[in-house]
């Protein structure tokens, strides 16, 4: 199936400061659910922008369904994709109104808009505000129904910018069935940001991880800031070797299956050695997850063969090693 | 009791028994600045709007001159019209000057500016997140920019009526282009002026005084614009 999105050499930077987005590749498949997860200032929101349309990239290019994305990108394109921004905006009228506005946008005649209006709020669980006045609403209220002004549009692609960040526990879980139906049950590619690792882990077909502007292939766990100083990057609460090449970076990653767990500190030739205890142990599909406290907290993805032969539970002394070379800097 | 208490309270009384000139006085300065108004309002608001929304060459060149056009001496807008409209001049065939068109000509070039920018200013401190939604939803530039300007009508409604106060009291556009002839182009402030130098103080205190009602009239309605503070 093609893409719904190919980037390449994609970057954007606010005037004259270093690149807020710099991506090399990055493809997104469609027809799924797909998360970008990222601290704040990782980038999520200028890539979700650019993914609407909004922002043109300073470089690099974009092809949408396999169609290459001209910088100033036609209004049909843009009319292909839905962003529900963080702090969407509802305008005066009632909340139908304000659901039917895109389609009102389109050219959407009156009678067919606004049933398609009343099926979304419906869809998000929120049709008993449909003669409210958008502006009476509450926070959470015009959360939903922002939604449900973007599900009533039913464009191939939906943008959520933390779509989960406003709301309260129940709103947040009818938000996720929503994205998960529109995704796995209708065929439309749904991307959401969110700084929620756990629940774009849970959620999504895909996780996108964002650091710094840059996509990494590892999930967003052992994210250690920092600086470099003399051939170690040092967070504020232990010293990591780096390869020799390494001069600069304010963030270090080690993907969790590059961390090696032992009873007894392992062979000299591995220079990160941290001796902590364990303080978490969760099973994930085939692997374990281990959470060691070493300083900085570590999680290490071992086999289910490995985790028994350790007898490792709460509390157990454990040491962590890894190779220079297992990391990345950003 | 001096001269000045005792004018002011002479021009009271007369304001009480105006004749049908000097009503027809403020008739005349109301229906330029009116007329004035919704022609400079019917162009400068969309100019002004389309220019916040835009990204086109020359658009801080354009906002630094509407600034300097705001604050143009009326009698220049005058003189410069006086120049096109005289028999002499390029328009002169029209004959048009000492009308009330040329006066309605002159005051809406100058309040134009005034108009055009406060427009622009409006849409600039909207919220930016409104343009943005908007685009989100598919919206093209003129829905937009229609969109917008109804979120922010008030703030336009605010930039005609300024443009409505400075129509109806300048001086210099409407001695210039409108002649001060009676009963046809002579407005307050013409009228003023020329009570005034006739040494007729009370009747231009009077009219002075009407003046200031309809300004205060004005100011009261944009008092009652101001915004409300949305959730």
């Amino acid at each position: 199936m093609t893409p719904a999105y190919r980037l390449q050499g994609v970057s954007w930077s606010y005037d004259g400061l270093a690149p807020a987005l710099q991506l090399d590749e990055l493809g997104i498949e469609s027809a799924g659910l797909i998360a970008l997860v990222g601290p704040n200032g990782a980038g999520k929101t200028t890539l979700l922008e650019i993914l609407a349309f909004l922002k043109a990239p300073h470089e690099g290019r974009i092809e949408f369904f396999g169609q290459p994305v001209p910088a100033n990108c036609p209004l049909a394109t843009r009319r292909r994709v839905t962003l529900l921004t963080q702090h969407p905006k509802l305008f005066d009228g009632s909340v139908l109104d304000n659901v039917a506005l895109g389609l009102k946008l389109r050219g959407v005649a009156a009678p067919e808009r606004l049933l398609r209006a009343r099926a979304a709020l419906e869809q998000v669980g929120a049709e008993q505000l449909a003669a409210r006045k958008a502006r009476e609403l509450s926070g959470g209220e015009r959360q939903l129904v922002a939604l449900a002004r973007a599900v009533a549009l039913d464009t191939e692609v939906l943008l959520c910018d933390e779509p989960f960040a406003a709301l309260e526990s129940a709103a947040a879980t009818r938000v996720e069935q929503v994205v998960t139906r529109l995704a796995h049950r209708q065929g439309r590619t749904v991307v959401f940001s969110t700084h929620d690792q756990t629940r774009g882990m849970a959620l999504a077909d895909r996780v996108v991880s964002l650091v710094a502007g840059r996509a990494v292939a590892a999930p967003l766990i052992n994210l250690f800031h920092g600086e470099v100083r003399d051939g170690a990057f040092r967070t504020a609460k232990i010293d990591i070797h780096l390869p020799g090449n390494v001069r600069e970076g304010r963030h270090l990653l080690v993907h969790p299956e590059e961390l090696i767990l032992s009873l007894e500190p392992l062979d000299a030739s591995l220079r990160n050695r941290f001796h902590g205890r364990v303080t978490a142990v969760a099973e994930q599909g085939a692997q374990v997850l281990v959470g060691v406290e070493a300083g900085e907290c570590f999680q290490a993805l071992v086999t289910r063969e490995a985790f028994a032969e350790l007898h490792l539970a709460p509390g157990a002394p454990v040491w962590v090693s890894f190779k220079a070379t297992a990391l990345r800097v950003l | 009791m001096d001269y000045f208490t005792d004018s002011l309270l002479a021009a009271l009384r007369l304001i009480g028994s105006f004749d049908a000139a000097t009503w027809r006085i403020v008739g005349t300065s109301l229906y330029i600045a009116l007329i004035s108004t919704l022609l400079a309002a019917l162009a400068g608001i969309p100019l002004g709007v389309t220019a916040a929304l835009g990204d086109f060459p020359g658009r801080r060149a354009l906002r630094q001159l509407l600034h300097t056009l705001m604050a143009m001496p009326t009698v220049m807008i005058g003189l410069i019209f006086y120049g096109l409209l005289s028999r002499r001049g390029p328009l002169g065939e029209l004959g048009l000057l000492y009308t009330r068109q040329a006066v309605i000509l002159g005051e809406t070039t100058l309040i134009l500016p005034i108009v055009m920018n406060l427009a622009w200013q409006a849409v600039e401190d909207a919220d930016p997140a409104l343009a943005t939604t908007l685009k989100t939803l598919g919206a093209n530039f003129r829905q937009t920019a229609s969109y917008l300007a109804r979120e922010v009508r008030r703030a336009l409604l605010a930039a005609a009526v300024m443009g409505f106060g400075r129509a109806i009291g300048e001086i210099g556009a409407a001695m210039m282009l409108g002649g001060n002839i009676a009963g046809l182009t002579r407005t307050m402030t013409t009228a003023i002026a020329l009570e005034t130098g006739k040494g007729e103080f009370e009747q231009g205190l009077a009219l002075g005084l009407a003046l200031l009602g309809v300004a205060g009239a004005v100011n009261a309605f944009l008092f009652r614009l101001r915004p409300e503070r949305a959730p």
